[in-house]
């Protein structure tokens, strides 16, 4: 299997095993990102849901929570 | 006066028999051109050179990746610019995982601006930056973000918090993504820290984020180049930009 390539300066080159290793760690953390921005946004949106089932109004929301 | 200061600027008629002195100051007066630093710097004080001294102009053709004037204030070599803003290298790069830049962040310069714009990533990839000193990336925990996206739907994707690297994007296969941060006093025994933007088609592509981009690096370590990482193989080119101070 052909390994990823970087490139340093000018020169282009295949990784080590230790920079994968880093690349399947930063993975992990990027797809823990992804999953906590989503939440994030999913959390938002019920909040909003629950005021505006309260009654606000959309403009009163967004003098809440901008 | 400085070695090298001249007090006439002479002009020979006909038929005059020149001095060595006086061959030497015309061969001195114009602005001798090297092919980089290394060239710049063998070129003067050794046997029959001349001797280095304020006020000397070169034009170096290969200034890491960019051509410069420069001047020399006694010290060190200056190079002159127009504005305020001083290039520094460009890094241009075709299908690969990752491009590092090293020894773009020096004690000449405080802080510095960096223009990233890519095509489409293999595959939907989160992009980040890491600092890297003495040639290797910096990944421990100790850079922490602050960045507040929006897509074009009006869904907010903030990403915040402690990390192993600084956040520029959730980035969607076959979008171009583009970015312009300033980086604050890497080379200086401080904190590093970082501010700009970026945007993007967004992971599922199905629409655009801006991103508004913060962070810092919370110890003092000393930078001397950084990397852009995408995660999967990606096109692009990246800009270094140095500020003067005022």
């Amino acid at each position: 299997m052909t390994k990823p390539v970087i490139q340093i300066d000018n020169q282009v080159r295949e990784m080590t095993d230790a920079e994968i290793a880093q690349l399947e760690a930063d993975r992990l953390e990027h797809a823990a990102d992804v999953e906590k921005a989503e939440n994030l946004q999913i959390a938002r949106t019920n909040a909003l849901a629950k005021l505006e089932a309260l009654g606000l109004t959309a403009a009163e929301i967004a003098a809440l929570v901008g | 006066m400085g070695a090298n200061a001249q007090t006439t600027v002479p002009t020979f008629v006909d038929g005059q028999v020149l001095t060595a002195a006086q061959q030497n100051q015309s061969a001195r007066t114009g602005v001798p051109v090297f092919a980089d630093t290394t060239a710049r710097d063998a070129a003067f004080g050794g046997a029959g050179e001349k001797t280095l001294a304020e006020g000397q102009l070169c034009y170096v053709e290969n200034l890491t990746g960019v051509a410069q004037i420069q001047y020399y204030d006694g010290a060190n070599w200056v190079s002159l610019t127009a504005g305020g803003l001083i290039p520094i290298t460009t890094s241009s790069f075709t299908s690969v995982t990752s491009v590092s830049v090293n020894n773009c962040f020096t004690s000449t310069y405080q802080n510095y601006f960096i223009m990233a714009v890519t095509g489409d990533p293999a595959t939907a990839q989160t992009f980040t930056m890491r600092l890297r000193a003495g040639g290797t990336d910096t990944t421990s925990s100790n850079y922490f973000r602050l960045n507040i996206g929006i897509e074009n739907s009006g869904t907010q994707r903030d990403v915040t918090g402690q990390s192993t690297s600084f956040f520029m994007g959730f980035v969607g296969a076959g979008s171009k993504f583009a970015a312009s941060f300033d980086v604050f006093s890497p080379q200086e025994a401080e904190l590093t820290r970082i501010a700009g933007n970026s945007v993007n088609n967004n992971l599922n592509h199905t629409g655009v984020t801006a991103y508004n981009l913060g962070g810092w690096f919370d110890l003092t370590t000393q930078f001397d180049g950084f990397s852009l990482l995408f995660g999967a193989n990606t096109t692009g080119v990246v800009r270094v930009y140095a500020y003067a101070n005022s």
